[in-house]
């Protein structure tokens, strides 16, 4: 074993070589990396990669030679999409390691690392949260009502098995698969509904049309989230004998064989590709160790990968990507900070950072900023709808919620459980299109005597105790079921809350559960009087709309109104009044208007009406996140969104970042 | 005595379809089924799952059926073809994730239980020889030690010292390097060089209370009568001792070794989510949380199974050791 | 050894004028003891030999002491267990001066020493140094902050603290939100201690009833009895807790569902005892002066609860003080695993789960250490206590 200081030593100076290489990058645009000349792939992928105008992995050169696999220019389509390289160009080869410990996030490797692949993606930079750049889809022409949108597609662009890909293959997505009776369980429509399901049709192999009834004006934005994954995913020419409406003849039988026990449960199976090693997919990687077999995951190479970087040479350039499931979060930290995964985009949180930074050099890696795209940090939601009419009733007191948003110190919660990051926030959009001052500020300053001014005026007069006493003549107390599992910080937040509370005489019970537990009796059954939970959509208000209207019935601060806006006959819904009804048809305009100006206006006045309803009580802007990058691992940026609409990290490229000792 | 396990088998059936049952009733006693707790795996990621989708997954899975025919499916399918269904999490057969991860958590609690037992038998049979000498104190104090030490706290620091003062790669059974490769010589070294820590961890739970087990009936035995006689009439100490006494000292020892098993698992489960072990503790544990019930209801099954299948040899064992106990007289008057 | 075994009296420490002259005959070479001992009842006996047991008298000690804690941990504990602190979050221990000195000299004057710190903007850690010109003076019997005792008394005295409540006094360091971890732990007590001792109490009755019942009526009961255990015994605990803690109602309290996990856990525990129990029975029911009882006509509860049992109290004394801090033990494995209580309680599982991480053990050991000394040396000193107890009630101890 080797010493520690030797070790460093050598950390050093691969850390210097490195720079030597950035440095020269930098300097001599085009040049590639003289001080690393002396590998055989570097010059492959540097200079002789322009004389030659386009260049592969030397595996798949060698197959090429061997006659296994058809030339490279056969295997590109004919205008490969040229991917902008982070830092310079890369060099072909190498693991790139990674580790999960919970089984969810494991499954999302596909959405997140190996195949961020839509119509069109959200671009790197993600600015204002709407920006699409061309990916699957070249083009695209809107029709000015928005009902019809007609996407080119990438012309030659091949599956992993040498088939092309066609208009054809997403007309089978959306019939048969987002749309079909049976397979609607596991699909989600949501993006790709607007007054019922569109029509597509194949214009020809490359072009597709999909005709809406009602005009769909976030469509765009939603081929681009998380929801949509399947539209580019799904092989007409391979799925078909899995699919009841296609195969009569042996599918009972193939049922049979897989033993599973439906049709439906083998299809999803086979157009799995975390599971599935035979899918053909349009991924950088393809799975060849499935999930399941064994603690990893491994993903290799697709010799058809449609993408080049900018001096023509095929992507990616990392040969192999390895997910380790693993059974706990602190395995990941030593892992991360033994140098053994190259880049992990969150590891611990921000009671973890001096710690992972400080070992740095030691573990030979680097840190990455990574930015919530959240807004709030704790967001504390009184159901307005909740079973209990007293409490209803005390909840929907504005002046109430107002008293009590005063009577929180928020800067001391900041310094004691947020390590002093961030700044007083309520409910509302931080991204700088949306942003508005007095939505995020109002009612953030911390003033006992202001709280109890509302406080009384909202006719909750103290008794001698000092505690507040409701409209059936007992004191107020206000149970706040909150997951604990989710978010660390919350039950801290929550202990300082409830003594904040208690001087302006309102009583919080904390009842702390898991998260499923949560799921079940707060977005199931909304039988919840009080709540927590981050503030997503900050910077995508436009997408993750239920913290700023009740939008769905996971809008924690009034469930059966988000239950009415979704279907006014469920069981469950309830008629909200009219500030709420006012916001959920200005966003019912939005979704039907196509001028993207008139939508942020739209957007703006919905925003607007929150600040007059004031749902919900925020407490701060969250602290940045950190992800570890190995410094053998290049071209990961500095920084980057950790968002689930923008599926950090696929948006920035994972496609050309590459590893070099 | 043949017949007398004959006897036992056939009476384990229907325990066993109790435990059957029992599995399958806890894994359904929390609130919310597997579709809430994936749901809530989503939330937490900010993915909203429409309560209609949820509804038809519902329907697919099974869920909103009665107990009794979600019951009735799982066991007659495993009666009838060994079938113990699937998966939910995993979206796989379940034979297919138990088996080998069954194999590495017997492995770690055959080799675990044999380590207790030879540092129990071994400081026991010291400590009651030699009651309160220097050597009893020490070794009891050690013992103690291990058996007050909580073992996630010790999994956890050790884990972290190997990194930070031997910068292993932390967690796991095998190296990054034999991970995946087929079984040989190398393999099994390297497995051994990582079995050792949760083997001691494990152990030095066990130890305190074996040891103490041990004193405590071979002080019983070495008080009786019959010692006594036998050390009048001169015989020699340690043959004295070996031959009687820590016989009859071994019977709590077999009497309780058929329970080893879920013991094992409920330690092992803890060690294992700390050193990341590819055992059955973790996936079970996982399969718990997330009421992946037919994984689950399986796993409780085949532990139960197999804690019959030791409580059963542990009793035969007992028979042989103690020639007191007389099983085809037990219902005497 | 054909007459009956000594017995003592299970219900308390009242002489049993029946058994106690055989008794004491039953002790071997009596030859130097004193008079007294012919008379003196079973547990006057197990009192003296105890007593020799150096360990287990400390132990003892240390246990009433954990338990006066227990019963006054307002008084003992300096701070709150939530009074947080954001100036001083993770401060370091501090060391308690018992002199000052000052321009005059040296006086008498226990104090602690304020802290500075500065904060890395890049890594948010903060990094303390001590404060030598902040002095704040430590003394006994101080006012802090106000609580009621056995919710009766109110009052502010504490056994010792800084005379400025609000000072910074961490002996034994702080943890993240600047909270006292050595009032924590203190207050810690109350839950860890206590809520074991239902489950252990529950589990030995049953234990002993079952076990002694199976063991010496063998037959159809024995089997009865063992199908039961067996079926309880095959279903591992941890899954077990696992669905109960989630089965119990959400409208108890933390402590509620925890007392509830531990009855549970008592059902489970029993039947250890129940099978030793039953393995003793087997021997003894052969033993000659089993025989001699039951040719005397004596009854069968008698000849089981009389002269069985008694004989192997020794091993049941052993088996119950491992019990105590195996459900101490168990109370922090359930909170490890997020199935046991969780904050804003605080019990010593909750108080090490809180520091179940790398970055505790890394750079804020205290918030680590401090617990799990509480925890080992508590089990710790419980066992020998138990062991102590068991060599004392040996009836053929020399």
């Amino acid at each position: 074993m080797t010493t520690l200081s030797s070790t460093n030593r050598w950390s050093l100076l691969l850390a210097l070589i490195s720079a030597c290489a950035l440095l020269a990058a930098a300097c001599s645009p085009g040049t590639g990396d003289d001080s690393a000349g002396a590998l055989p792939d570097e010059e492959e992928a540097g200079d002789d990669a322009i004389a030659e105008g386009q260049s592969q992995a030397p595996e798949l050169a060698e197959m090429v030679d061997n006659g296994e696999l058809p030339p490279l220019e056969e295997r590109l389509p004919d205008e490969p999409l040229v991917v902008d390289v982070v830092d310079r160009i890369g060099v072909y080869g190498g693991t790139w390691r990674r580790a999960e410990s919970e089984v969810t996030e494991l499954e999302v490797t596909e959405r997140r690392h190996i195949g961020y692949e839509r119509l069109f993606n959200w671009t790197p930079e993600w600015e204002g949260g709407k920006e699409t750049t061309p990916n699957v889809a070249t083009d695209v022409e809107v029709n000015d009502e928005g009902t019809e949108f007609t996407f080119s597609l990438r012309e030659g662009m091949r599956w992993s098995d040498g088939e092309p890909f066609t208009a054809d293959d997403i007309v089978f997505a959306v019939e048969d698969y987002y749309f079909n009776d049976d397979l609607r369980a596991e699909a989600d429509p949501r993006h790709l509904d607007s007054g019922g399901p569109p029509e597509v049709e194949a214009v020809d192999d490359h072009t597709v049309r999909f005709t809406f009834d009602q005009p769909h004006g976030l469509f765009l934005q939603g081929v681009a989230e998380w929801a949509t994954q399947k539209l580019t995913a799904l092989p007409r020419h391979y799925l078909e004998q899995f699919h009841a409406d296609y195969n009569d003849d042996n599918l009972d039988e193939l049922v049979e064989e897989s033993g599973l026990s439906s049709w439906v449960d083998l299809f999803l199976d086979k157009s799995d590709a975390m599971r599935n090693p035979d899918l053909p997919v349009i991924y950088a990687w393809q799975v060849t160790q499935p999930f399941g077999e064994g603690n990893d995951v491994v993903f290799e190479r697709n010799p058809y990968y449609w993408k080049v970087d900018p001096e023509g040479n095929q992507l990616p350039y990392i040969d192999e990507h390895v997910v380790r499931l693993v059974e706990e979060s602190e395995v990941i930290k030593l892992d991360a900070m033994n140098g053994e995964l190259d880049f992990q985009r969150s590891v611990g949180d921000p009671a973890d950072r001096a710690l992972i930074m400080e070992n740095a050099e030691q573990g030979d890696y680097r840190t990455v900023t990574m930015e919530p795209d959240h807004m709030n940090t704790m967001a504390i939601h009184l159901n307005q709808t909740t079973p209990d009419e007293t409490k209803r009733e005390i909840f929907q007191n504005k002046d109430f919620r107002i008293g009590l948003s005063h009577a929180i110190d928020r800067q001391e919660i900041i310094d004691v459980v947020y390590f002093g990051q961030g700044e007083p926030f309520q409910i509302a959009a931080t991204s700088e299109l949306f942003y508005n001052e007095e939505l995020a500020k109002q009612y953030t300053e911390y003033d006992v005597d202001l709280a109890n001014e509302y406080l009384d005026d909202a006719g909750y007069e103290m008794d001698e105790q000092g505690r507040r006493i409701g409209p059936d003549g007992e004191p107020i107390s206000i149970t706040v079921d909150y997951a604990n599992d989710v978010n660390n910080s919350w039950t801290d937040a929550l202990e300082l809350v409830e003594g904040y509370w208690e001087e302006v005489g309102v009583d919080l019970e904390l009842n702390g559960m898991s998260r499923s537990l949560h799921t079940e009796r707060v977005r199931e059954n909304g039988e919840h009087e009080a709540t927590v939970w981050t503030g997503s959509g900050g910077l995508v208000p436009f997408m993750q709309t239920h913290w700023y209207f009740p939008s769905t019935a996971a809008a924690d601060f009034a469930s059966a109104w988000g239950d009415w806006y979704l279907n006014p006959d469920d069981p469950n819904a309830e008629e909200p009044p009219e500030g709420p009804r006012r916001q959920m048809e200005l966003y019912d305009e939005i979704l039907r208007t196509v001028d993207e100006d008139k939508q942020v206006e739209l957007m703006r006045e919905l925003l607007e009406i929150l600040k007059d309803e004031f749902y919900s009580i925020g407490i701060s802007t969250p602290p940045e996140g950190l992800g570890v990058v190995t410094n053998r691992m290049h071209n990961v940026p500095d920084h980057m969104y950790n968002s689930t609409s923008w599926p950090t990290p696929g948006p920035t490229n994972t496609i050309q970042y590459f590893i070099q000792e | 005595m043949l017949k007398y396990i004959a006897r036992r088998l056939l009476v384990m059936i229907p325990t066993l379809f109790a435990i059957s049952l029992a599995s399958f009733f806890i894994i359904q006693l929390p609130p919310g089924d597997f579709l809430t707790t994936y749901a809530a795996g989503m939330g937490a990621q900010d993915n909203i799952i429409a309560r209609e989708q949820l509804a038809v997954l519902e329907e697919r899975y099974g869920l909103d059926e009665p107990f009794h025919v979600q019951y009735w499916r799982w066991i007659s399918n495993i009666v009838c073809c060994g079938d113990f269904g699937q998966s939910f999490e995993w979206n796989q057969p379940v034979s297919s994730l138990i088996w080998d991860r069954l194999t590495l958590t017997m492995l770690l609690a055959v080799v675990s239980t044999l380590f207790t037992w030879l540092v129990a038998f071994l400081i026991g049979t010291y400590s009651a020889v030699r009651q309160y000498s220097l050597g009893d104190y020490f070794w009891t104090f050690i013992g103690f030690i291990g058996l007050a030490t909580p073992n996630f706290l010790l999994a956890l620091v050790l884990m972290y010292i190997s990194f930070r003062y031997f910068g292993q790669s932390v967690g796991g059974l095998f190296s990054p390097e034999y991970q995946n490769a087929p079984w040989s010589l190398g393999k099994a070294w390297d497995l051994f060089q990582h079995l050792w820590i949760p083997v001691v961890i494990i152990a030095t739970a066990g130890a305190a209370s074996t040891i103490r087990i041990m004193r405590a009936n071979l002080l019983d035995e070495l008080h009786r009568p019959y010692t006594t006689t036998a050390r009048a009439k001169g015989m020699q100490e340690w043959r004295l001792i070996a031959k009687y006494p820590l016989r009859l000292a071994l019977n709590p020892f077999i009497s309780t070794v058929g329970w080893t098993i879920p013991t094992l698992v409920s330690g092992e489960i803890i060690v294992s989510v700390v050193l990341d072990l590819p055992t059955t503790g973790p996936l079970l544990l996982r399969a718990l949380s997330s009421q992946d019930m037919y994984l689950a209801g399986s796993f409780l099954m085949m532990l139960g199974v197999l804690t019959l299948i030791g409580t059963l040899l542990s009793d035969i064992l007992l028979a042989w050791l103690d020639p007191r106990i007389q099983y085809e007289k037990a219902g005497r008057r | 050894m054909t007459h009956v075994e000594p017995a003592p009296d299970t219900t308390g420490a009242r002489v049993d004028p029946d058994t106690s002259p055989e008794g004491s005959s039953a002790v071997p070479g009596g030859t130097k003891r004193r008079n007294n001992l012919y008379t003196a009842s079973q547990w006057r006996l197990m009192w003296w030999r105890f007593r020799k047991h150096k360990l287990a008298m400390v132990s003892a000690i240390f246990v009433v002491f954990v338990y006066l804690l227990v019963l006054f941990a307002e008084f003992f504990a300096p701070f709150h267990s939530s009074d947080f602190d954001a100036e001083y979050q993770h401060a370091p221990p501090q060391s308690l001066h018992l002199f000052e000195e000052t321009d005059d000299g040296t006086r008498f004057n226990p104090h602690v020493k304020g802290f500075d710190y500065e904060s890395d903007e890049e890594t948010w850690r903060r990094t303390y140094t001590t404060d030598e010109s902040e002095i704040y003076p430590v003394r006994p019997f101080v006012h802090g902050h106000e609580y009621e005792l056995f919710g009766l008394i109110t009052t502010d005295i504490h056994l010792f603290g800084p005379t400025d409540p609000d000072a910074p006094m961490y002996l034994f360091g702080a943890d993240r939100n600047g909270r006292d971890i050595l009032s924590r732990v203190i207050y810690g007590t109350q839950i860890s201690m206590s809520i074991g001792v239902v489950g252990v109490v529950l589990s030995l009755v049953l234990g002993i009833v079952l076990g002694g019942v199976s063991g010496y009526f063998g037959g159809w009961i024995d089997s009865a009895i063992q199908r039961v255990i067996e079926f309880v015994r095959s279903l591992p605990e941890i899954p077990l807790w696992m669905a109960l803690a989630a089965a119990l109602p959400q409208s108890w309290s933390q402590v509620q569902v925890y007392f509830g996990i531990t009855v549970i856990l008592s059902i489970v525990g029993w039947t250890t005892l129940a099978r030793v129990v039953r393995g003793k029975f087997f021997s003894l029911r052969e033993e000659d002066f089993v025989t001699a009882a039951v040719l005397d006509g004596v009854s069968k509860p008698r000849v089981i609860f009389r002269h069985m049992l008694p004989s192997f109290t020794s091993h049941i004394i052993a088996a119950v003080t491992l019990a105590i801090p195996a459900m101490i033990l168990a109370e922090t494995a359930l909170s490890f695993l997020g199935l046991g209580l969780t904050e804003p309680t605080v019990s010593w599982g909750v108080l090490l789960r809180e520091a179940q991480d790398i970055p505790s053990i890394a750079h804020t050991p205290w918030v680590l250490i401090v617990p799990a000394v509480a925890v080992i040396t508590t089990v710790l000193a419980l066992n020998f206590l138990g062991d102590g107890l068991r060599d004392a009630a040996d009836p053929y101890n020399k």
